[in-house]
């Protein structure tokens, strides 16, 4: 049982890990707190759900229709929102991305209402896969390539392409960048474009493994801030590994503590697991040390 | 303060006094009666979104002295708010405590639990706080559902009684929830200009000067965390009892979350923000009720129509405010009231 709880909490807490780091990614590249992300994932989820089980088209030109729509609502946002905001204080950002995601939740839900749009599953992922001798449902087997897919390709785009590298150039600082001509703004547009797109593979994954809710998915994407505090708010590494540590101790918990207080463990554990880590080590696992002792 | 011609402050009781001109007098005597006899003119439907206002506005001051005031963003007042509202639901109905008691020792115990789950922010600044106190609100609401008393289901509280006077008639509560308005008023804003409340901004504008000129950070962060938890949960306490009943529903995130916004659309860390913000869209709220029940045809409130309209216009004033105007009505109101006091000639 343990083993099994192990590896789908791994597999959550990959994808948790995969829409965190468009959290880090914008948060390194511009200092903007971007707490919209569960809204985010939510329409990524919904336009994928659109695409392969409204339209009824195969997967992969879902998906990759899903990934590019989402890019463009990140540019949007970025272009008409964000941008206003920079040098801001930190209240004017944050309420603006809270006003971006009631926002956001409204108008999904005028869209598509209240109930679980659970994506269709193809044959492949119906049943169980014995892997060491532990039975894994299919779904955390594909969510798990598709996570994994998502995060090479990721690295390597941050490693090879030109694009990505003027991306890291810009989180590294700024002000370098721009003197060597690398076009800050279009990069940062790009920057939301992306952390948007991470946003759109998680809604894809959860899509099938629980299905997109309005109020459900937000607040899987409200776990991104235990995730980044627990990784050090600076660290790419840090989100894939906060991920899996949220993860691994929420399926965890939620199945050794649940029938002792009665539920609901899942949701809480992230966040008391944040107050620790604030209270302790509040630079995270990877980030800077450079919190002020009061 | 501006003073009309010829008026002058020769003495510091002058100088320090809210009321100073003849005028003001009118005002404060007119508005009070004014005030006073309010809900005899409007029917109990008005009279209790005024009760509405005014907790409301108790839950809003308490965020602006530690987010408008002392800088620390928090995203769990609805949380405290929630503390106020069980405890005093639990010492009035299971320990028979007296509203006039309970609702007291609910925004003490509120204060005091609060503070103590934002230790962790204590240490920290900027968006460390936010976090903490988001954290601080999903333990919240989530412990409150799992209380041995009575789990998941709503509370029920007793309206208060004194003197043969029953107040579960909204208008005599009217009169309790104006006069714990007023109370509060005199106080923050007084507390605002003592030594305190010039610690506070000192640490909002500059924390690192503000150690440097020898402000115990520490007591003063703790200072704002309590009064900030006290009067949510005071106003939480005040609305429970005035609704009869309390439940995780009126204590979510996305409360927390529009006191945050009904504070920074009516202008932080002035005393006006917090009525400011409340008023707009508490009024929005009803006008938002009459206008998607005008459309859909009854009575809307709680209806999935009418939470989108309000999710979707809340979310845009909120986005507006803050690209348009991110100093609030307080801000907007200063400048028209300048502009009038010299007008017709603006030099």
């Amino acid at each position: 049982m343990i083993g099994q709880l192990l590896i789908t909490g791994f597999i959550i807490g990959l994808v948790y890990g995969v829409v965190a780091l468009g959290f880090v990614l914008i948060y390194k590249a511009s200092g903007i707190i971007n707490l919209a992300q569960g809204q985010i994932l939510m329409v990524g989820g919904f336009l994928g759900w659109v695409f392969f089980s409204q339209f009824g088209l195969p997967f992969p030109l879902a998906f990759i229709l899903t990934l590019v729509a989402s890019f463009l609502l990140g540019v949007v946002i970025e272009r008409f929102f964000i941008r206003h905001l920079i040098g801001e204080p930190l209240l004017a950002i944050i309420i603006l991305t809270l006003g971006l995601s009631i926002l956001m939740s409204g108008i999904a839900m005028i869209i598509w209402g209240h109930e679980v749009h659970i994506y269709p599953d193809f044959d492949w992922l119906r049943g169980t896969i014995s892997m060491f001798g532990i039975g894994i449902d299919r779904k955390y087997v594909f969510s798990f390539a598709i996570a994994v897919a998502c995060l090479f390709l990721f690295a390597s785009y941050f490693r090879y392409a030109s694009s990505g590298i003027m991306m890291r150039a810009v989180a590294d600082d700024q002000l370098a960048a721009q003197s060597v001509g690398i076009p800050i703004r279009r990069v940062l547009s790009n920057i939301w474009g992306i952390a948007s797109l991470t946003g759109g593979v998680g809604g894809i994954v959860l899509g099938f493994l629980v299905g997109v809710t309005t109020f459900g998915t937000p607040a899987v994407g409200l776990k991104v801030l235990p995730i980044v505090i627990l990784g050090g708010l600076e660290s790419l590494p840090g989100a894939i590994c906060g991920g899996i540590i949220v993860g691994i101790a929420e399926m965890i918990c939620g199945f050794y503590l649940d029938p002792i207080v009665g539920g609901g463990t899942k949701d809480l554990i992230p966040f008391v697991l944040m107050l620790g880590i604030l209270l302790f080590r509040p630079y995270g696992i990877f980030g800077l040390v450079r919190i002020e002792r009061v | 303060m501006h003073l009309p011609c010829g008026t002058f402050n020769d003495s510091y009781a002058k100088d320090i006094a809210y009321v100073r001109t003849k005028e003001q007098w009118i005002i404060l005597v007119a508005s009070l009666v004014f005030f006073c006899i309010l809900p005899h003119l409007v029917g109990h439907y008005f009279t209790g979104i005024f009760i509405q206002v005014g907790t409301t506005v108790i839950i809003v001051m308490g965020l602006n002295v530690l987010t408008g005031y002392t800088g620390q963003i928090s995203l769990g007042q609805a949380g405290f708010a929630a503390l106020g509202g069980y405890t005093s639901a639990i010492a009035s109905g299971y320990y028979g405590v007296p509203f006039w008691f309970s609702v007291p020792i609910a925004a003490t115990i509120s204060g005091a639990i609060g503070t103590m789950l934002l230790l962790p922010a204590l240490r920290l600044r900027g968006f460390y706080v936010a976090l903490a106190t988001l954290a601080a609100q999903i333990v919240i609401t989530w412990g409150v559902i799992r209380l041995p008393w009575k789990g998941a289901a709503a509370y029920s509280l007793s309206s208060p009684e004194l003197l043969g006077i029953d107040f579960a008639n909204p208008v005599n509560y009217y009169y309790v929830a104006l006069a714990c308005l007023i109370l509060i008023t005199f106080c923050i804003r007084n507390l605002t200009r003592t030594r305190v409340g010039r610690a506070w901004m000192a640490i909002r504008d500059n924390d690192l000067a503000a150690e440097l000129l020898g402000i115990n950070l520490l007591a003063y962060k703790v200072s704002a965390f309590f009064v900030c938890c006290f009067l949510a949960g005071l106003g939480g306490a005040l609305w429970g009892h005035y609704a009869g009943s309390v439940s995780v529903d009126f204590y979510g995130l996305d409360r927390s979350i529009w006191y945050l916004g009904y504070l920074v659309v009516g202008g932080m860390g002035t005393m006006l923000g917090p009525f400011a913000g409340t008023i707009f869209f508490l009024v929005l709220n009803e006008v938002l009720v009459f206008a998607v029940g005008a459309i859909a045809g009854g009575y809307v409130a709680g209806s999935t129509y009418f939470v989108l309209a309000r999710d979707v216009a809340f979310g845009a004033i909120f986005v507006l405010f803050v690209l348009f105007e991110p100093r609030g009505i307080a801000h907007r109101w200063g400048l028209v009231r300048s502009y009038y006091r010299l007008a017709p000639f603006s030099y």
